[in-house]
């Protein structure tokens, strides 16, 4: 096989795939990513893992058809290397592969491509058609919240619940560790829906979605099997694995009243807990403290290592004092995931979830657990 | 990095802090309650002792330093006498030293009484040495210390300062020479013969001395004589050795009376960890673990350890974690003194689950634990453990940690023939220590028990299940478990201690 492609649609196809292949154990068939020539036009990369499979389509002038299976590692970081300028792939008899682009060349290792397990068009029988932006939306604002421990596996992703309303469907998607909890609910019209669904994406699945539409725009299907979700754009799809578990019941963690609510700038809040980090040792309990007066915020840090922190925030409040103490991370990734210039806080008590929302946008909701001292 | 050229070099500064009567501070600092009576200070033994060091009340009354106990009771019959303990000194001077670390990083002890601390680059927090000055009067004013405050170039400059008068001495940088030339001779601190040569000479202040040419000093007055003359003219090129940081902090108490019951000692003891926990917070501490000594009449020591189940500065959780530790392990004998012994560690916190159990807070938990310990001892509370092996008591205990529910649970298992519904977990309640019986055998199984426990009929039995324990050890222990049902009684499982022949019932199931 051979074929000669624009150095930006390689790429680009590329690193859609960067994320997928084995880097582990390098010895796996998973390691390599398949490329088959399509027509005389096109090439198909796919790339495959446990719970991830990615297939999409460039531009390419085909020399020769076939197929051929290369190190993933290798042809990614090989093509990030490129210089600009047209980029030539030609298999070799040991399966191998000569990259080349203007007067730099790689030789890049391979399998023979039968080897590589078939990716089948994914068959899906219920359907939804969600635009792009919202999807990429879902995994900036709630994807930091999943869990990496791998003994909660239920809680390793997104779940994402899509409901029928009418013509429109209403999307929710929440991830939590269980420590704190990011929601995000929004309405889609024309969305296509007939009935309501749920799955919850593996969190690689969900990183790659991010990189998988980077360049897409416009609306993208989103399929469900029993268990897989599929994403398809006329490129491609990627198709994540569902984590076939029941997801913990979120609403009942959400609190529904609260005794100090209090309104303030949300840049300046996220600004004084990131001055209270400072001082705050990574490998220690990552605490910073908030007593609220009436007028005023304080927010504090202290570390025996790397000394105190202190800042004050001009409040409208007018009621009980009250102290609490939050990891300054969950802190941070939540304010950063609120839009809008108002952040509210609402505390129930010390042992309760603290609800972070924003005045602008009452779709999204963040859940943060104190720390009690 | 910047050249060095480019690099600002701060000027010379350093502070002495100097508290005076130390072990008369001391004594007032650890029972506050001595505080306004005519109070002296002793050193030395029976006939040896006299007095070192006296208060405003008691030197109005005529009781100075110097004199014997007797002497002193004879001019001023009221005043009181106490000897001090050295650890209560040292207590004193360790809080004087936390006072200075609050402001350098930098700071030696100097002498019994003093410390220096290399103060440069405070400017910026306060705009005067006097400004600085009051600010360390102020800190060791809360450690309950009454000190004199000398700031000068140089550190031994610095001592000669602060005890030139009371209050805040500034030398001005390049005026130190007019500033200290008032002072006598004797804030230079010469030796005897030096002061003597000095008397005879007629120089009585730092400024005669320092208007003395230097030329040919060194062969009359020795180099004692040019150190202190360079001191006199203000010129101190001296460093300080800064002291390693301590984690570890102590108080001390010594009475003069005992006490026999728990309540006065905790009153002391209140106190005390106040103190330590100042000390701590000033270090952006709080105390991770005590260790409480008490002094025992007439001789001797109880060591009384305290573990907080996270570090915390909750004052009330952690006396009431003392008061629980004493408790259950009280002094054979009356107590006279303590020391209170502190290790430093940062805030722990519990960080909430959003689908477990509410946290409770490590201090909570502690109080809990150590309330338990007292009422079970404290080596029978912690987490059940099970240990390698078999056997009738394959488990041990390890400290109390809580930990979040796992977010999956198993599904219970649905009853036979019962139409969806669940059957509850099986649960197995040990009986520590196990409960020996006797037990009657039909054809090789259990058919009758008898004993303090569960007693009757064997309706079913299961088993045997033949178990060997510590089979790597040089005394292996074989046996047999079997699960009972005793009408009227429940579920059991017996233990069969082949090499003995006893059996135990091992535990009930719920």
């Amino acid at each position: 096989m051979e074929f000669v492609a624009a150095k930006k649609d390689f790429a680009s196809a590329l690193m859609k795939a960067s994320g997928i292949p084995e880097a582990k154990n390098l010895s796996s068939v998973m390691a390599n990513l398949l490329l088959e020539s399509v027509g005389e036009q096109t090439v198909r990369l796919t790339a495959q893992s446990y719970e991830v499979t990615l297939v999409t389509t460039f531009a390419a002038q085909v020399v020769d058809g076939g197929r051929m299976a290369l190190s993933g590692r290798s042809l990614v970081d090989a093509a990030r290397m490129l210089p600009e300028a047209p980029v030539r792939l030609r298999s070799t008899p040991n399966h191998w592969a000569d990259l080349s682009a203007g007067r730099t060349e790689y030789r890049v290792p391979g399998i023979i491509p039968e080897n590589m397990p078939e990716a089948q068009e994914p068959q899906t029988s219920l359907e939804v058609r969600l635009p792009r932006d919202l999807l990429v939306e879902m995994v900036d604002r709630v994807s930091f919240a999943q869990s990496v421990d791998e003994g909660r596996p239920n809680l390793n992703g997104i779940f994402v619940k899509v409901a029928p309303q009418g013509d429109a469907a209403r999307i929710e998607a929440v991830a939590t560790d269980g420590h704190r909890l990011s929601r995000m609910v929004r309405t889609v019209e024309s969305a296509g829906l007939t009935e309501p669904v749920a799955a919850i994406l593996h969190r690689k699945g969900v990183t790659e979605l991010k990189r998988f539409l980077d360049d897409e725009t416009g609306l993208v299907t989103v399929g469900f099997q029993r268990n897989a979700v599929v994403f398809r754009v006329p490129t491609g799809f990627l198709l994540v694995r569902q984590i076939e578990l029941e997801y913990p019941d979120y609403n009942r963690v959400i609190p529904t009243e609260s005794r100090w609510r209090f309104q303030m700038d949300r840049a300046e809040l996220q600004s004084a807990v990131n001055r209270a980090s400072v001082v705050i040792s990574s490998d220690k309990t990552p605490l910073v403290r908030f007593k609220l007066d009436s007028g005023r915020l304080q927010i504090m840090a202290q570390d025996p290592e790397r000394g105190d922190a202190h800042s004050e925030i001009d409040l409208g409040y007018e009621g009980e004092p009250l102290e609490v103490s939050y990891n300054h991370k969950y802190l941070q990734d939540a304010l950063k995931a609120l839009p809008g210039a108002s952040v509210v806080m609402s505390v129930k008590d010390q042992s309760s979830a603290t609800l972070l929302s924003s005045v602008d946008d009452d779709g999204l909701l963040q859940l943060i657990m104190p720390v009690r001292i | 990095m910047k050249p060095a050229a480019n690099r600002r070099v701060l000027p010379r500064e350093y502070a002495c802090v100097l508290a005076t009567a130390l072990p008369l501070q001391a004594l007032l600092r650890s029972e506050p309650d001595l505080a306004g009576l005519p109070l002296a200070v002793m050193a030395g033994e029976g006939t040896r002792a006299v007095l070192v060091h006296a208060s405003r009340g008691a030197l109005a009354l005529g009781a100075v330093p110097g004199m014997t106990p007797a002497q002193a009771r004879s001019v001023a019959p009221s005043v009181v006498l106490r000897h001090v303990a050295p650890a209560v000194v040292e207590a004193a001077r360790q809080a004087l030293v936390d006072a200075a670390l609050a402001f350098s990083p930098d700071v030696e002890p100097r002498d019994a009484d003093a410390v220096v601390l290399d103060t440069r680059g405070t400017r910026g927090r306060y705009p005067t040495p006097e400004a600085l000055g009051c600010a360390l009067e102020a800190a060791c004013a809360r450690a309950s210390l009454r000190v004199r405050i000398g700031i000068a170039r140089g550190p031994r400059l610095a001592r000669i300062a602060a005890r030139a008068r009371p209050g805040v001495t500034v030398l001005p940088p390049g005026g130190e020479a007019e500033a200290a030339a008032d002072l006598p001779i004797a804030a230079l601190d010469p030796s005897p013969a030096l002061a003597d040569t000095l008397a005879h000479l007629g120089l009585c202040t730092l400024g005669d001395l320092a208007r003395i040419d230097q030329r040919g000093l060194g062969i009359r007055l020795g180099p004692e004589g040019m150190d202190r003359h360079r001191l006199a003219r203000g010129i101190d090129e001296s460093v300080i050795t800064p002291l390693p940081p301590s984690e570890s902090f102590e108080e001390a108490v010594e009475l003069e009376w005992t006490l026999d019951s728990v309540e006065p000692l905790i009153f002391l003891l209140s106190a005390a960890l106040d103190r330590v926990s100042a000390r701590l917070q000033d270090r952006g501490m709080v105390p991770r673990a005590l260790r409480l000594e008490l002094v025992l009449d007439p001789d001797g020591t109880h060591a009384v350890p305290v573990s907080p189940q996270a570090p915390t500065g909750d004052l009330r959780s952690l006396l009431a974690l003392v008061r629980l530790a004493i408790e259950a392990d009280p002094p054979p004998h009356p107590v006279r003194g303590f020391v209170l012994r502190a290790d430093g560690g940062r805030v722990a916190g519990g960080q909430g689950h959003l689908f477990g159990p509410p946290v409770t807070p490590p201090s909570r938990l502690a109080i809990l634990v150590g309330r338990l310990g007292a009422l079970a001892g404290p080596n029978d509370v912690g987490a059940p453990v099970v240990l390698d092996g078999a056997g009738a008591d394959p488990t041990s205990l390890a400290p109390f940690a809580p930990r979040a529910l796992p977010e999956i649970r198993s599904p219970c298992p649905t009853l036979p023939g019962g139409k969806g519904q669940t059957a509850p977990p099986l649960a197995l309640r040990r009986f520590r220590p196990p409960l020996e019986v006797a037990v009657r055998l039909r054809a090789g199984r259990p058919a009758d028990v008898r004993g303090d426990g569960p007693s009757g009929v064997v309706t079913r039995a299961a088993g045997p299940w033949y178990a060997e324990a510590r089979w790597w050890t040089e005394t292996p222990e074989a046996g047999a478990c079997w699960d009972i049902e005793i009408p009227g009684h429940g579920l059991y499982r017996l233990w069969h201690e082949l090499g003995t022949g006893r059996w135990f019932v091992d535990g009930q199931y719920d």
